[in-house]
């Protein structure tokens, strides 16, 4: 994550201020989109002016890529938006890969890296699939809002295009017990993040470098200090979101008390794997059914979830590393899916729900479950984090 | 004020104390003791 960006450095301190004192007594909905524009766009600014300036023009480059594509014929728009997707990708790799920046200028990099381009490429996928499908193009201001949100940028959560359209566009004004219960959420990020998370690094964490039995201590604890990390980024999101009235979306919900791969889904990086149902699996197992509506249901699940999740893998990192983590998880999601429709065949589905039920098999189950994704981050946390 | 509203100004307090002691490093002593 980049430092200036980060949500503890100066200038996001500094934009916060500014966003809730400029937002908050705006009660027109043009001038608030306008405002959250300057703020958002000020916020890129204020971290690097020359790297802002290159992402400014990449997100006007786009922009424009956009308006052409909602104009455009069925046979044109299946070539130039193909071509749209190409041009993030080859983005998304030259952030990822940096090294091969020598493809591009090395500005053009610098400003990938100030703006998270990781989840910017994930919110421009889902919103030129939108426009192919919708034939509406964005305006200018609702395309910087929706790609680089400020308080989103550094680690998420991914709003949906659609919940972003959908959002009033004038906020319900914070009571008192809004602004303390926003204030607590960004308060306890921070504690999240700078004592427990700093805490448990300092004292347990040493990049495996210890012996065969630490590293399995290692590993649990590695698990936890990515939890508090992680959340906390969305923590102190979402509070700000709430003080600023921008809806942010949950991004965990205890994802301990998951009991198996695909409840670990629903709880851990929720707008991620909302984000990979929406855009990834659903549209790859609609395709498998409608090509092979003869396959069973369980065998096109099963690749999807493959496909998915290896493309999950890549996205965190353009590496053979993460390329297995995403094979664990894909497994995982396949493993589950298959053991449940077992179940449920062999017991019915009462059967299956009194089964569920058994309080040790709920323990045996979540511990399982978190010694799996923790064994998966081993995997990558091993060469270093 | 509720008693809701005064916890929660009471657990704001606390953790921005906390979070002002780790990150002024003024705790930096509390490592060595491990």
């Amino acid at each position: 994550m980049d430092v200036g960006t980060s949500v503890t450095s100066l200038p996001f301190a500094l934009t916060v201020i500014l966003a809730i004192v400029s937002l908050t007594p705006l009660t027109s909905a043009g001038l608030r989109r306008v405002v959250l524009a300057l703020v958002n766009a000020g916020f890129l600014m204020l971290v690097s002016r020359r790297a802002a300036l290159v992402a400014l023009g990449l997100l006007l480059a786009q922009w424009v890529a956009l308006q052409v594509i909602a104009r455009l014929a069925e046979r044109a728009l299946r070539w130039v938006s193909g071509a749209a997707l190409l041009g993030l990708l080859l983005l998304f790799v030259l952030n990822k890969r940096p090294e091969l920046a020598v493809l591009g200028p090395k500005p053009l990099a610098q400003a990938l890296a100030m703006i998270g381009f990781s989840y910017v490429f994930l919110r421009a996928i889902e919103q030129l699939r939108h426009v192919v499908e919708s034939k509406r193009a964005p305006d200018l201001l609702e395309h910087i809002n929706f790609l680089v949100p400020f308080h989103m940028l550094t680690a998420g959560p991914i709003q949906s295009y659609a919940e972003f359209l959908k959002q009033p566009s004038v906020p319900e004004p914070l009571d008192v017990d809004g602004v303390l219960w926003a204030i607590e959420r960004v308060v306890w990020g921070l504690f999240k993040k700078l004592v427990l998370a700093h805490f448990i690094e300092r004292l347990f964490l040493t990049g495996f470098t210890g012996t065969p039995l630490y590293s399995l201590l290692e590993m649990q604890f590695f698990f936890l200090w990515l939890y508090l990390d992680f959340s906390a980024y969305s923590d102190i999101a979402i509070g700000v979101g709430r003080l600023m009235g921008v809806p942010t979306p949950e991004n965990f919900r205890a994802p301990y008390l998951a009991r198996n791969l695909v409840e670990f889904w629903e709880r851990w990086h929720i707008s991620l794997s909302l984000w990979i149902r929406r855009n990834l699996f659903t549209p790859i197992q609609l395709w498998l059914v409608r090509r092979w509506p003869e396959q069973s249901p369980l065998l096109s699940a099963s690749v999807a979830f493959g496909v998915s999740f290896l493309l999950c893998g890549l996205w965190h990192n353009v590496s053979i590393r993460y390329l297995c983590w995403g094979a664990m998880h894909a497994a995982g999601l396949v493993v589950t899916n298959l053991y449940r429709d077992r179940l449920k065949r062999r017991l019915g589905a009462k059967g299956l729900k009194e089964y569920l039920a058994r309080p040790g098999l709920r323990v045996v189950a979540t511990v399982a479950t978190y010694e799996y994704v923790a064994a998966s981050l081993l995997v990558i946390a091993r060469s270093g984090r | 004020m509720t008693r809701a509203r005064v916890f929660r100004i009471v657990r704001i307090v606390l953790m921005v104390v906390a979070v002002a002691a780790f990150w002024s490093q003024d705790v930096a002593f509390f490592y060595e003791q491990f």
